[in-house]
């Protein structure tokens, strides 16, 4: 099923926004490299990715294009948990800089990657949330992504009650 | 944003972060507080809050900080949806910063009033005091150690129930020394492990208060003359309804020592499994307990003939369930008006030793006709292993007896990787099955997960269907897992 690497594809977004990119560099979303390995003839359509906006997938773009050429993931490579929670820092260099956007940004990201199913931009999107989780205490975290408590007024003082049974962490 | 992630993507974000995170994630909204501790729980097998259970293996990592915060998320999470009513509490060789952490269940314990019994699982062996060298400036011996577990169980003035499961495998060790007064509210003792020891002071405790309602010693009677004078002051705990005494390695020596000094007014239901079980003991033993209503010699060895003179009349008066082996059954039934009231009959047996099917069969037939009111399961035990045992579907023609008629179910127990291998052995299974003509349920117990998979089951529930006509089977059970047939042919 190999084909050229010089070979273009169109894409169109959901905002009608239109890319078009090599092979290559496309195929690093598992999503679109099955759609291409199911369609045989060549095809002029571009391929409609209803769950992507132009800005996201150019975001998207530019992570895939930096990586083109590196191996895929194998789809059995599952990790320990422990193993995944030791590798949690490791973000290369590059991939700090360009996960750097805002946190609308951020999350759409996580989506986008988790659709088009690229597991290492997925990882580090994941990877980033973690790191703006950890080490925080709950207010802080609350504050961070703007979350709303939703608990009965009961329940979060049974929740408080036995938080502070355990301040001694 | 963060919260309107789907579960699936939040677990991906879970999966990096610590208990701590996690517990802090928990406490800011519903759908965190869901997915977090959910996430928590899988991750520490802790699969259903309502019976909780926290567990420190041996082999777990945890951070000094985590194996707290582990208990400090579970804490979170009693409180709702589910209050649990048991918590389980395993503690495995623990290092001294376990030993910290007990004092903080002891805490939880204290806090949650949703928990109405605790089952305290505590195992020390005897690399504990090498793995303790490491931690030189923690003091912690194991006497505290041990005061700091059994305070929790102790102390939890509202349960109901307490449970102590208890190993010691340390050679000169009695953890239990000073300590007295201090279970007013123990009533399930449960010890195991080669060389148990349940010491003088424990005993002397335990003995004197009313509350001690079942116990278990497994493998845990030791030859030591002075131990075994030690356990039989537990023996005598008035209150005990439950006695349990598996896999012991008492001689006949030390059943005539002890035996005949037991009595126990209230003993309900007695086990006395992979132990040599001598007739005259045993029989002086039951006499003195007309009060038992379930005897089960599973897998016990014995002296036992069915050739020897029968029992004393009015033996067993009350008993509705009995297992054994068949020269036992034979033995406690002798005859027609025998154990009156008995209900479920388990006729146990080890498969390599088929000479047993003899035994039933000369055993059984004169109460033939009682068999037809009785639940009767078969028990075979297939632990040998390939090599050391012949499977019995795949020997020659063996007798069995007649009696085997009136079997309701069949329980093989096995963790034998091959068997069933594929479906000449399963055709030749279901061929034997046909003398088996009333058996209802088919089960596999003790079986590994990973080899008794749902293939295995399949291929013998079709092969089941196809003889609907010959065979009554309708259930197959593997493990705890029992479903009809047509169920586990789809599955």
């Amino acid at each position: 099923m190999a084909a050229p690497a010089t070979q273009q594809i169109k894409i169109r977004c959901n905002d009608e926004k239109e890319f078009t990119v090599d092979r290559d560099v496309l195929e690093r979303s598992v999503l679109i490299k099955n759609m291409l390995e199911d369609v045989t003839e060549q095809q002029d359509a571009p391929i409609p990715l209803p769950n992507v906006s132009g800005p996201v997938m150019a975001k998207v773009l530019e992570y895939c294009t930096h990586h083109r050429g590196e191996p895929l993931p194998s789809a059995d490579t599952e990790q320990s948990q422990d193993e995944t929670r030791k590798r949690t820092t490791d973000i290369s260099e590059w991939d700090q800089k360009f996960i750097t956007v805002d946190q609308e940004m951020l999350f759409e990201i996580i989506l986008a990657a988790n659709y088009l199913d690229i597991k290492s931009l997925l990882d580090v999107g994941c990877k980033t949330v973690a790191n703006m989780i950890k080490g925080k205490t709950p207010e802080e975290i609350r504050k961070l992504f703007n979350i709303v408590n939703d608990f009965t007024p009961e329940e979060e003082a049974q929740i408080k009650k036995e938080n502070e049974w355990a301040e001694d962490r | 944003m963060l919260h309107q992630l789907p579960p699936e993507l939040l677990e991906c974000v879970y999966a990096r972060l610590d208990v701590f995170d996690l517990c802090a994630l928990a406490t800011l909204n519903r759908h965190l507080h869901f997915t977090a501790l959910h996430h928590l729980f899988s991750r520490y097998s802790v699969f259903d809050p309502v019976r909780l259970s926290v567990t420190f293996p041996r082999t777990l990592t945890l951070s000094p900080k985590e194996s707290f915060a582990v208990i400090q998320a579970l804490m979170m999470a009693l409180s709702f949806p589910f209050p649990p009513k048991l918590l389980e509490c395993t503690v495995e060789n623990p290092f001294p910063r376990v030993c910290k952490d007990l004092v903080k269940i002891r805490r939880l314990i204290e806090k949650v009033n949703s928990i109405e019994a605790v089952e305290f699982h505590f195992l020390l062996y005897e690399d504990f005091e090498r793995h303790r060298r490491r931690f030189p400036k923690r003091r912690t011996s194991i006497i505290t150690l041990v005061r700091d577990l059994l305070d929790v169980v102790a102390f939890k003035s509202p349960c109901r129930k307490v449970t102590l499961v208890g190993a010691v495998v340390l050679p000169h060790a009695d953890p239990f020394r000073d300590i007295h007064g201090k279970y007013p509210r123990l009533n399930n003792l449960v010890g195991f492990g080669r060389r148990f020891l349940f010491p003088n002071s424990l005993s002397n405790d335990v003995s004197k208060q009313s509350n001690l309602r079942v116990l278990n010693i497994h493998g845990s009677l030791s030859f030591h003359r002075t131990i075994a004078e030690w356990t039989f002051k537990l023996l005598t705990s008035p209150s005990v309804e439950v006695l349990s005494l598996r896999d012991t390695e008492l001689g006949y020596y030390l059943w005539e020592t002890i035996l005949p000094r037991i009595y126990l007014p209230n003993l309900k239901e007695l086990y006395l499994n992979n132990t040599m079980v001598d007739r005259t003991h045993i029989t002086t033993f039951l006499t003195r307990h007309p009060s038992l209503v379930r005897l089960d010699l599973g897998f016990s060895g014995t002296t036992m003939d069915p050739t020897w003179p029968s029992p004393p009349r009015h033996l067993l008066p009350n008993v509705t369930w009995l297992e054994g082996d068949p020269r036992f059954l034979g033995f406690f039934l002798h005859s027609h008006t025998s154990l009156p009231k008995v209900r479920e009959l388990v006729i146990n047996i080890i498969v390599p030793n088929i000479i047993l099917f003899k035994y039933l069969s000369r055993a059984l037939p004169h109460v033939e006709p009682r068999l037809r009111q009785l639940n009767v399961t078969l028990q075979l035990s297939l632990h040998g292993g390939p090599g050391s045992i012949n499977l019995p579907w795949t020997q020659s023609d063996e007798e069995i007896p007649s009696c085997c008629d009136h079997i309701k179910k069949l329980v093989i127990l096995t963790f034998y990787r091959r068997l069933m291998k594929d479906d000449g052995e399963v055709e030749g299974f279901l061929v034997w099955m046909k003398r088996f003509k009333e058996v209802e349920c088919i089960a596999f117990e003790e079986c590994h997960k990973e080899v008794w998979n749902g293939a295995v089951m399949k291929r013998l529930a079709r092969g089941l269907m196809k003889r609907e006509s010959e065979l009554k089977v309708r259930t197959l059970q593997l493990n705890d897992e029992a479903k009809p047939l047509e169920e586990w042919s789809e599955s």
